[in-house]
């Protein structure tokens, strides 16, 4: 096509003034010079600013939530034959499911399944337990079951911590990550699910904080930085289901975002829980730039490795300042697991 | 606005953690590029359940891709709305270049003060989805990364394998013709 050297000109004037737009900035000093081409110009970028803002669509949650499940998955996964025949993506579903089936059936038989609903992490029947619950969420029929599924699964990790802990075994960051990972997973699927299913798990990961700081208290200096991050983890957990739940009522406070605490928010265990194990943590340990470092600290009187779980009505403020109930909720990227993002 | 800006962790940082699997990591990016993602698929394809589906594929092939990742002077999001062009692509080709095929219901969410304006705002998109679908594929394409992905001129054009020169030219003969479609069904 071949363009006048005034063709060449709108051109310019409208590339430049469009990059103007998008960084938010004046178009005026772009078109003072060209006052003959500013009214064209301006019609056109009137024009582009419309189909911008109409191309502002947004996804659907549940489409977004399914996916994000999805890929969590992809990630979790070992790259083998049973993996990929476990988590089933690629697959078409009825075989997948038809393998799940005969798969859990075998196990049953030689009694593995039974046997492994105890092992911890390291054991030899661990595998078998970590795909049994996997059978379980693939086979299920509904949302709300697979969700049911998912915060058992998220349960299942908390305890194994516990025991772990409890044997004076340590506790590796790929056991935090899978319960990071898994309360993740729950998430995902509850925040589309019944509102139900959000207050349990929001009650298992309150569980988790309960667990991991009784833990904490007596455990020995080995598993300590492995049970903070699994703190942080769950009390990331505790935020997102607590706020999922706030959206899952069906009058909105207004001015409510969920990403912003008020009374009646589950009170911080950031400054007792997750940053009072002081003498073991290390540089970089996963609080100092993630969720602990980023939110007000909880009252100074609650002991180390603690949380607080005052009920709310008799919640008095703390003397570091924190109304009681209250997050400080520094955003991160949107949904980033706020203390893992800085690991080492 | 970018990452330093607000304290937020960098792509390079997040892809780091991702390349190691972590879920924090992976979950970041999901989080920080599956809109844009999204808003890029619909444009190019112009109906949502397609759309929905190329963006899972997307993020799918991110998580199987993201180890071979390498820091070569082009920025994350670049090579990762590259997976989303190839994609697009590889999804036309697969159903024989179908074009759009979409309801009023098919339509995405778009926030809206009243039933009236979501009505209007669904005909709207309707209108500019349809037009889109006639513009040349590499028009579409600069449009799709332009105002679906909100990436610059340099990203399109890395995306692309363009010069910056043409990847201007092609956005404002994609606006020119655009135009001209929606005034024409404006006439009818």
């Amino acid at each position: 096509m071949n363009q006048t050297p005034q063709d060449r000109l709108v051109e310019e004037l409208f590339n430049a003034g469009l990059d103007a737009l998008i960084r938010g900035e004046s178009i005026e000093p772009i078109l003072a010079p060209h006052p003959q081409h500013a009214v064209t110009v301006r019609s056109m970028l009137q024009f582009a600013t419309n189909l911008r803002s109409v191309l502002e669509v947004a996804p659907n949650p549940t489409a977004r939530a399914a996916t994000r499940y999805q890929v969590m998955a992809r990630a979790q996964k070992p790259r083998r034959f049973w993996g990929s025949l476990v988590s089933g993506w690629g697959l078409p579903r009825t075989i997948t499911a038809a393998a799940l089936i005969a798969a859990l059936l075998l196990g049953t038989t030689s009694g593995a399944v039974a046997v492994s609903a105890n092992a911890l992490p390291g054991d030899p029947l661990y595998l078998v337990k970590t795909q049994v619950e996997d059978i379980q969420l693939a086979l299920a029929f509904t949302e709300d079951q697979k969700a049911e599924f998912a915060i058992n699964r998220a349960a299942n990790r908390t305890t194994e911590i516990a025991g772990l802990a409890a044997q004076g075994k340590p506790v590796s960051a790929e056991t935090i990550a899978r319960l990071a990972s898994h309360t993740s997973f729950a998430l995902a699927l509850a925040e589309s699910a019944k509102a139900t299913n959000i207050q349990r798990l929001l009650s298992i990961t309150e569980r988790q904080l309960e667990v991991l700081a009784q833990v904490a208290a007596s455990a020995p200096p080995a598993a300590l930085p492995g049970l903070e991050r699994a703190l942080e983890a769950g009390q990331q957990g505790r935020d997102r289901a607590f706020a999922a739940l706030e959206r899952a009522k069906p009058a909105a406070t207004p001015g409510g975002s969920s990403e912003q605490a008020g009374p009646g928010q589950p009170n911080s265990a950031g400054g007792g829980a997750a940053g009072d194990l002081g003498p073991t943590r290390g540089p970089g340990a996963g609080g100092q730039n993630g969720a602990a470092a980023s939110r007000t600290p909880g009252p100074a009187g609650t002991p180390p490795g603690q949380v607080d779980r005052t009920p709310e009505a008799s919640r008095t403020p703390g003397p570091a300042g924190t109304p009681p109930g209250q997050v400080d909720r520094t955003p991160g990227p949107a949904g980033t697991p706020s203390g893992q993002t800085n690991r080492p | 606005m970018t990452a330093a800006d607000t304290n937020q962790p960098t792509d390079e940082e997040l892809v780091e953690l991702a390349r190691r699997r972590e879920p924090g990591g992976l979950n970041a990016l999901y989080e920080r590029y599956y809109d844009r993602m999204f808003r890029f698929t619909y444009t190019r394809l112009g109906n949502r359940q397609d759309a929905e589906d190329v963006t899972q594929e997307v993020f799918l092939k991110m998580v199987d891709k993201i180890g071979s990742f390498k820091w070569q002077g082009v920025p994350f999001a670049a090579w990762l709305f590259k997976v989303g062009h190839n994609s697009v692509t590889d999804f036309y080709r697969k159903s024989n270049a179908r074009g759009p095929q979409t309801t009023l219901e098919d339509l995405p969410i778009i926030a809206s003060d009243s039933p009236e304006d979501a009505v209007v705002n669904k005909l709207v998109l309707e209108a500019v989805n349809k037009n889109i679908q006639r513009l040349t594929p590499a028009q579409q394409q600069v449009l799709a990364l332009r105002f679906g992905a909100d990436l610059s001129v340099l990203d399109t054009a890395r995306i692309l394998n363009k010069a910056e020169g043409t990847v201007k030219a092609t956005q404002f003969q994609a606006f020119q013709a655009l135009r001209k479609l929606m005034a024409n069904e404006g006439q009818r």
